[in-house]
């Protein structure tokens, strides 16, 4: 997504977010371009998302609250990347929200992970509909 | 920047998460850039030592803020392309990128194909031209806090979509110029001229000749040929300014190009057609110059294809912290030093003024302020003391209206409505106008009775 002066509306700042689990468009068009190489990055990226929030209920245990905010946003722009926009969204949103109750966003993270550990085994194994 | 062809061009990666920079790398490698990453501001002003083509920057860095960065590194390499990536997809970010010096501006999920095709683009000798059009097209990105620049922000982007003519209304300084230049730059004729003239200097015959050209006998069989500004812009965009003091013979004219879109040069036989887009600028004195009849309200119907209102500054206060933090922007930049910081006494006291003078007042007022504080936050007392000063007329009771001899009470009562209404009913402002504490405005509504009819 570009902004620039041939930006297209639908790109315009305030859009609904993506909620879908998978965006099975952008990985078709990642795996056009460099079809192995995509799918290992995604899968390193899988398989760090538990540590990813390990990491994040440490800063928010230890009262560093910034960089807990930062750590969420910067897996926000991660999960956008690897084609997890649902995540993406949640982290967003949670990122953003001064007056979030960390306790319920971390349990909430987990179930997304969870969701999207399954989702993904199930494209790469039988490259059908992760959604 | 111009890289050398036998050599390949190396695009330095900022960004501290491993997946994204991994994708960042992967992409650049298959674009035939050379890649290099760093997860840090503190790495990444090392690398830049080794004097990357390009830089791909995450605003979100582990040990500074990103801007801050980017600030510093436009400072210190200012031919490099620094494009910004980020996770927000947030339009007063973009702009405030695009201020500090970035190139372009990114939201993830990247596309690979533009990203990369911007960065080899940009390494090549049209860097500089292409940040300066993204810049002038994002002014109509910006997300401002008062509803009236919303809605004229959300006209300005339906006028660049289309080619119909706009008509800019607002007091001297409230930034037609600049919004009109922002329209032709994010439409389609971007790439093409933009020129503005003002349409009320010179006598008739001069206006006409520089608008539509010339032609003339010039004996013995030749023709004198000036071409106008209509044929010098093409198929670009003309602003005609100060429009509403055109004079009769101008206005008839321009009705006559806009109705069917021909023109003719002063003394030629020839009609060509209009390719120019054509804005208009002029002052809210319009309207009462048509109701006066002293302006043709057909020109007006056939000026304003899509009509937009520009507020004045005093009536839209709540955007001032944005243009304050955008014009120290300017200021640091220009100086090659730090933004400056401001303080809470110094908002609230540029909150106080009228701004008759607008955009261009406040501008002087901040360079004023800045200049005279120099390392230290500015402050109230570093304001110019005449600069912005209050509106006597608005809001001012004029004793005449009253029999005499007058009842002090009545006399505070009018004072006090007076101000509210010039304040459009914020009492600390009424207050600071009639010269008395909040309390006291708030001790006379109560004993004058006001709340209970209405006063805001």
């Amino acid at each position: 997504m570009r902004v620039s002066p041939t930006r297209k509306r639908r790109d315009a700042p305030g859009k609904a977010p993506d909620h879908r689990i998978i965006d099975l468009q952008r990985l078709a068009l990642l795996d056009s371009m460099a079809h192995g190489e995509v799918r290992s990055i995604i899968n390193e990226f899988v398989a760090s998302m538990s540590s990813r929030s390990d990491e994040i209920e440490q800063a928010w245990r230890a009262g560093d609250l910034k960089t807990a905010t930062r750590l969420v946003h910067r897996l926000a722009g991660a999960a956008m990347n690897c084609c997890f926009p649902g995540l993406a969204a949640h982290c967003l949103r949670w990122a953003e929200d001064g007056e979030a109750d960390w306790i319920e966003q971390l349990d909430l993270l987990e179930l997304r992970i969870a969701e999207c550990r399954e989702h993904w085994s199930r494209v790469e194994s039988d490259g059908g509909d992760g959604n | 920047m111009i890289v050398n062809a036998r050599s390949k061009a190396s695009v330095l990666i900022v960004e501290d998460d491993p997946s994204t920079a991994d994708m960042l790398s992967l992409f650049a490698a298959k674009q035939g850039l050379v890649p290099e990453v760093c997860g840090s501001a503190c790495e990444a002003r090392h690398a830049l030592e080794g004097a990357p083509d390009a830089v791909v920057l995450d605003l979100s860095l582990p040990d500074e803020d990103g801007l801050d960065f980017l600030e510093r590194t436009v400072r210190r390499h200012p031919s490099l392309p620094v494009f910004v990536l980020t996770a927000r997809n947030n339009a007063s970010d973009a702009v405030t990128a695009i201020r500090c010096g970035a190139l372009d501006y990114f939201v993830k999920p990247f596309d690979p194909m533009q990203l990369f095709g911007a960065i080899r683009g940009a390494v090549f000798p049209h860097g500089e031209a292409q940040r300066q059009v993204y810049g002038k097209a994002l002014e109509l990105e910006i997300e401002w806090e008062s509803r009236a620049m919303r809605e004229a922000m959300a006209v300005a982007r339906a006028a660049a979509a289309t080619g119909e003519p706009v008509l800019l209304l607002g007091e001297p300084g409230t930034g037609r110029r600049t919004l009109a230049s922002a329209i032709h730059h994010a439409g389609a004729r971007t790439a093409l001229p933009f020129r503005h003239w003002v349409a009320s200097q010179g006598d008739d015959l001069d206006s006409g000749a520089r608008l539509f050209g010339t032609e003339y006998d010039g004996g013995a069989g030749r023709r004198l040929r000036r071409r106008g500004l209509i044929e010098e812009v093409g198929a670009g965009s003309l602003l005609l300014e100060e429009i509403d003091r055109a004079s009769e013979r101008i206005q008839l004219w321009l009705l006559e190009m806009l109705e069917s879109e021909r023109y003719c040069r002063l003394g030629g036989e020839r009609f060509s057609r209009v390719d120019s887009r054509l804005m208009f600028s002029g002052t809210p004195e319009l309207r009462e110059a048509i109701a006066r009849g002293r302006y043709r309200i057909d020109l007006f119907h056939a000026m304003s294809g899509l009509l937009l209102e520009l507020p004045p500054l005093r009536e839209r206060i709540e955007d001032l912290p944005r243009l304050v933090e955008s014009l120290l922007t300017e200021i640091a930049l220009s100086q090659g030093s730090q933004r400056q910081r401001v303080t809470r006494s110094f908002m609230e006291e540029l909150a106080d003024r009228d701004w008759p003078g607008n955009l261009d007042e406040l501008r002087s007022t901040i360079r004023h302020a800045s200049a005279v504080a120099g390392k230290a936050p500015i402050s109230s007392s570093h304001l110019p003391q005449q600069a912005g000063g209050r509106m006597v007329t608005e809001g001012a009771v004029v004793l005449a209206d009253f029999k005499v001899p007058v009842r002090m009470d009545d006399l505070e009562r009018r004072s006090l409505v007076a101000a509210l209404d010039a304040c459009g009913g914020n009492r600390r402002r009424a207050a600071k106008r009639l010269g008395v504490s909040l309390r006291t405005v708030y001790n006379m509504i109560d004993r004058h009775g006001l709340k209970r009819e209405g006063v805001k």
